[in-house]
């Protein structure tokens, strides 16, 4: 039976050998002792002992082949028992179908975030630095403001300081969309990185070379490296694409290489990528920001490098101009966090629920072949008697139980590509690695092992039951009485998980409700934005004309779409652009302060029907006029920036500084009256303070910003007002890319993590219960039918049909309670890993736990409800003839 | 020639030569064979080929164990002695056989 006998057939012909021999000559002796002559005695014992081959072929046989034919014989079987069982198969395969599907699906959508290595060699050693300003890194910052500047990059960080073995960088913002400037035109996204940038990441093309050093000099000829996609998009995947030419930003660049299909840029996306070509840079300019990265030597932690670098960045700071009230701090991320963040958390959490999914599945499979065991008890009773093995039979008990895992895994594996497809419709863009899930060989193999693993767990008792079989057992009760009481804690088990996910997805629907019912500040519906950026090389910068008459002009013809309430032009993106942001302000005509640290101020430009637009209440004063876009300068504050600034005073008619005048672009320092004060709008997010925000009118737009962001409030229907908005940029300029989106999409983005995890895990919780009330259900109804000869004794004894039904009631209460507070102390536990993710609520919140328990025991009673009635319609007469 | 003796019913050829093995001690296949057919009065035959297959499948659930040596005739023999595990399985065998009879003869007994 053992594998290793399969490969010791030698040795076992060795010994058969010599036994035969043996055998042989005893019974010759025996014979010529019985007074046959010694030929005759030969012979004779010859014939007696048979073919000795076959001897030897049936002890191989019994070490070798009936392994593998146990093994078949057993599947046939089961597939027959199965077959004959059609309801139980079913039920079975599907509940574990549920348990392993959901599994996988989360599993192979999570497994970006938390197990895949990044597409980058030796990814644990790349880290993300530079240094950081106070005032960006406030709340709800992200690691994108941390920056290099590209004046001080080269003098400072090449050769490249210790710990580091390589250090690069990615020209930060700008270049982030460049446009095909040949047909068939359109917006990439291009990234211009230093020429060692894919060697540091330990990526090469597939296709064609990597940048030189000589490629990235000012003036060098064009070249680019263009992603898979667009390789396939644009050339068809020809490799004769190397050396052709695009033209990129008016400007011919030719293609050197395609990056590999799986390759992910560390900045976002990218469809392109082209030298910096930045060096040398013209004396006296600070150069682009870069955000950098680097590798770190092996072994060296994240703190080191940050000692090792903050003297560097403390150089490079000096060189600035004094941008802050504070100097910039050197910071070091490691890739991995920079890209991920804190989605693990969520991801396990959801891992977890999942987990609990399975195992509630699993202890529902088991309670349905304990079931039919106590069935089945008297069938393995007399297999045993007639001489199968203790051994044989749990195998075939446990190959029952795999091949309901390994069908209800395959149909899992149906059910997961479905469930797949939702969670990546449902992802937040926080957890963006969700997007590219598949379900590919690594999902396979795990979805394979949990099978297994199922099958496994599933069979565990029954085998462990068989095992034990042994007396046969007879008499009119042929199912032992501990039966109901393995089967009862199996539910109390169920029920016990169930509470814990429960109560944690109440916690995170209260969490959910709380930050969407979180007042805003402004009205998001019927409204909608649009980001319009214009070619850079057709409307150039800094110049007077196109540009900003591209802007002015479209702002008109937005104001005259039809069913427009209020439209208006802003710089930047509503609610949370942070476009200008500033830690030190100067007010009164008196010297600029540094603001409370920590604390920001983020300025916006708008058209007068900004405040009308967003539904935004002027508290005090007025709202901006279209004379004030070309009048004396005036500004206005939002409530907590009026606070921040005018602590105790009415505002109206102070002033603030407003900084650059944007015709000439120098700084002279102009004096804006305030004139109004709006309401705060949650900028930040809706669950954080608001930032203080100035709000000064548009003034000659265009001439620094390479973007405008327009918003209409309409009475129009989304479809009438997206199209007529894209028409309007289209009649102005039909290259420029615009999408159009509604303020109530953004605002849906704002709470879609807690909305994906609350109602992931409310679903999961919803299935729980399902199957823990199933499962309640079937060891009631069975409780029932084996004391229906008790029940009828007792109703012949005077019991009224409601004392019948409030026992089997009673009974099944207690082991419901026994769950629910099982099920608390373990949610006590576990409920820790849930509290980071919960906002205006308490992990311990009585309300969310109380609905959770109130939830639980409905279904639950209701669930016992069809046994305990049809316990007490039982005819006693019919229960007591029955026997 | 054998007629009449019986077939040897499934499963019980194990319980009769750990018997064997536990009542003799240490045995080689032709005592065994011998001693079984003895007590059987010739009742039953058993065949080497039944026997020694028999006998590797005891071995091979660790029932049995078996060791080189020396037969009363100077030949060498592999000799078979009962392990602890086997002194159970035989319990367990002889219990079942007793239910198993009781069973059969309660059937028997029914039926008629």
């Amino acid at each position: 039976m053992r594998i290793s006998d399969l490969f010791r057939r030698r040795e076992i012909d060795q010994r058969v050998d010599e036994e035969f021999e043996f055998h042989l000559r005893m019974q010759i002796e025996e014979n010529i002792r019985s007074g046959m002559n010694a030929s005759d005695a030969c012979v004779a014992a010859r014939r007696k002992l048979g073919n000795r081959t076959q001897v030897t072929e049936e002890v191989y046989r019994m070490n070798t082949i009936s392994f593998l034919e146990e093994v078949a014989q057993n599947v046939r079987f089961s597939v027959r028992t199965l077959r004959r069982n059609p309801g139980f198969a079913m039920t079975a395969v599907l509940v574990l179908a549920l348990g392993l599907g959901s599994s996988t699906a989360m599993f192979s959508a999570l497994d970006r975030i938390l197990f895949r290595p990044l597409p980058y060699a030796d990814e644990d050693r790349l880290v993300h630095f530079g240094m950081t300003f106070p005032s960006f890194s406030g709340r709800g910052a992200a690691d994108s403001d941390l920056i290099l500047i590209a004046g001080s990059y080269q003098g400072s960080w090449k050769p490249v300081p210790e710990p580091f073995t390589a250090v690069t960088t990615v020209m930060w913002g700008k270049g982030s969309s460049c446009d095909v400037t040949e047909q068939p035109s359109e917006r990439l996204l291009c990234a211009q990185v230093e020429s060692n940038f894919l060697k540091t990441f330990g990526v090469r093309p597939v296709l064609g070379r990597d940048f030189t050093p000589e490629d990235d000099v000012r003036g060098a000829p064009q070249v680019a490296i263009i992603s898979h996609k667009v390789w396939t998009r644009r050339f068809g995947a020809d490799p004769g694409a190397i050396g052709r030419t695009m033209d990129l930003d008016g400007a011919s660049a030719s293609v050197i290489g395609v990056l590999p299909a799986e390759f992910s840029m560390p900045t976002g996306e990218a469809d392109i990528l082209r030298p910096q070509q930045q060096y040398p840079l013209p004396p006296g300019q600070l150069g682009s920001m870069l955000t950098a990265f680097g590798r770190l030597k092996p072994g060296v932690t994240g703190e080191q490098a940050r000692a090792a670098i903050a003297p560097i960045i403390e150089a490079n700071a000096k060189e600035l101009p004094r941008v802050g009230g504070n100097s910039p701090q050197p910071r070091v991320v490691r890739l991995r966090d920079h890209l991920i963040g804190d989605a693990p958390r969520v991801a396990w959490l959801l891992l977890g629920a999942v987990a609990g999914l399975l195992l509630i599945a699993c202890v529902n499979v088991t309670n349905l072949i304990v079931a039919r065991l106590a069935a089945r008890n008297r069938e393995f009773e007399v297999r045993a008697a007639l001489g199968a093995g203790r051994a044989r039979l749990a195998r075939l008990a446990l190959t029952e139980s795999l091949m309901l895992a390994v069908v209800g895994g395959t149909l899992g594996l149906a059910l997961a590509a479905g469930m797949l497809r939702m969670f990546v419709q449902m992802a937040p863009s926080s957890m963006r690695e969700i997007e590219r899930a598949a379900l590919d060989l690594r999902v396979f193999a795990v979805a394979g092992a949990l099978a297994l693993v199922a099958g496994l767990a599933v069979g565990a008792w029954p085998a462990f039951s068989v095992w034990r079989v042994r007396e046969l057992q007879h008499g009119s009760r042929a199912t032992p009485a501990a039966r109901p009481r393995m089967r009862f804690a199996l539910v109390t088990a169920q029920i016990a998980l169930t509470v814990v996910m429960l109560g944690g997805s109440a916690l995170l629907l209260r969490t959910l409700w709380n930050q969407v019912a979180v007042p805003l500040g402004y009205q998001s519906e019927q409204v909608f934005t649009m980001r319009v950026e214009p070619n850079a090389a057709r409307y150039p910068p800094s110049s007077r004309g196109s540009r900003h008459a591209l802007f002015e002009q479209l702002l008109d013809r937005i104001r005259q779409i039809p069913g427009t309430v209020a439209a208006t032009m802003s710089s930047d993106e509503f609610p949370s652009g942070r476009h200008s942001v500033a830690s030190r302000i100067a007010v009164d005509r008196q010297p600029p302060r540094d603001l409370p640290p920590g604390m920001r101020l983020r300025g916006q430009e708008v058209t007068p029907g900004y405040f009308q637009t967003f539904r935004i209440p002027i508290l005090k004063g007025r709202a901006f006029a279209e004379s004030d876009r070309d009048g004396p300068p005036v500004a206005i504050l939002s409530e907590s920036a009026a606070r921040l600034l005018f602590p105790g005073q009415d505002p109206i008619g102070h002033t603030v500084e407003r900084g650059y005048n944007n015709t000439d672009l120098t700084r002279v320092t102009r004096w804006a009256e305030v004139v109004g004060v709006a309401g705060d709008v949650r900028n930040v997010g809706p669950t954080l303070d608001s930032d203080p925000e100035i709000y000064v009118p548009a003034e000659n737009w265009g001439y620094l910003a390479s973007y405008a962001v327009y918003a209409i409030r309409t009475q129009a229907s989304s479809v009438d007002a997206a199209a007529f908005m894209k028409q309007a940029v289209a009649d102005l300029d039909p290259l420029t890319p615009v999408t159009v989106e509604p303020l109530d999409a953004e605002v849906d983005r704002q709470t879609e993590r807690p909305r994906f995890v609350a109602w992931l895990l409310a679903a999961f919780a919803g299935l729980a219960l399902l199957l823990a009330a199933a499962g309640l259900y079937g060891v009631a109804s069975y409780l029932v039918t084996q004391r229906t000869r008790d029940i009828g004794v007792r109703m012949a004894l005077g019991a009224s049909p409601a004392d019948i039904s409030r026992q089997v009631m009673g009974e099944a209460g207690r082991w419901i309670a026994a769950g629910a507070v099982l099920g608390c102390a373990l949610a006590y536990v576990a409920i820790r890993a849930i509290e980071a993710q919960l906002y205006g609520v308490g992990s311990l919140d009585p309300l969310s736990w109380i609905a959770a328990l109130g939830v639980l025991c409905g279904a639950l009673f209701l669930a016992v409800w069809r046994p305990a009635s049809r316990a007490a319609r039982v005819d006693p007469m019919e229960a007591l003839r029955a026997d | 020639m054998g007629k009449d003796k019986a077939e040897l019913l499934q499963g019980t050829l194990d319980l009769l030569v750990l018997k064997t093995v536990e009542t003799m001690g240490p045995l080689h296949g032709w005592a065994i064979a011998k001693r079984i057919e003895q007590v059987a009065q010739d009742l039953l035959e058993l065949k080497y080929g039944t026997l020694y297959p028999a006998l590797m499948r005891l071995e091979q659930n660790g029932w049995i164990s078996s060791e080189w040596g020396t037969s009363e005739n100077n030949r060498r023999a592999r000799f078979y002695s009962i392990t602890k595990q086997g002194r159970k399985q035989l319990a367990l065998e002889a219990e079942n056989w007793e239910q198993m009879v009781a069973f059969i003869t309660r059937v028997l007994g029914s039926t008629r």
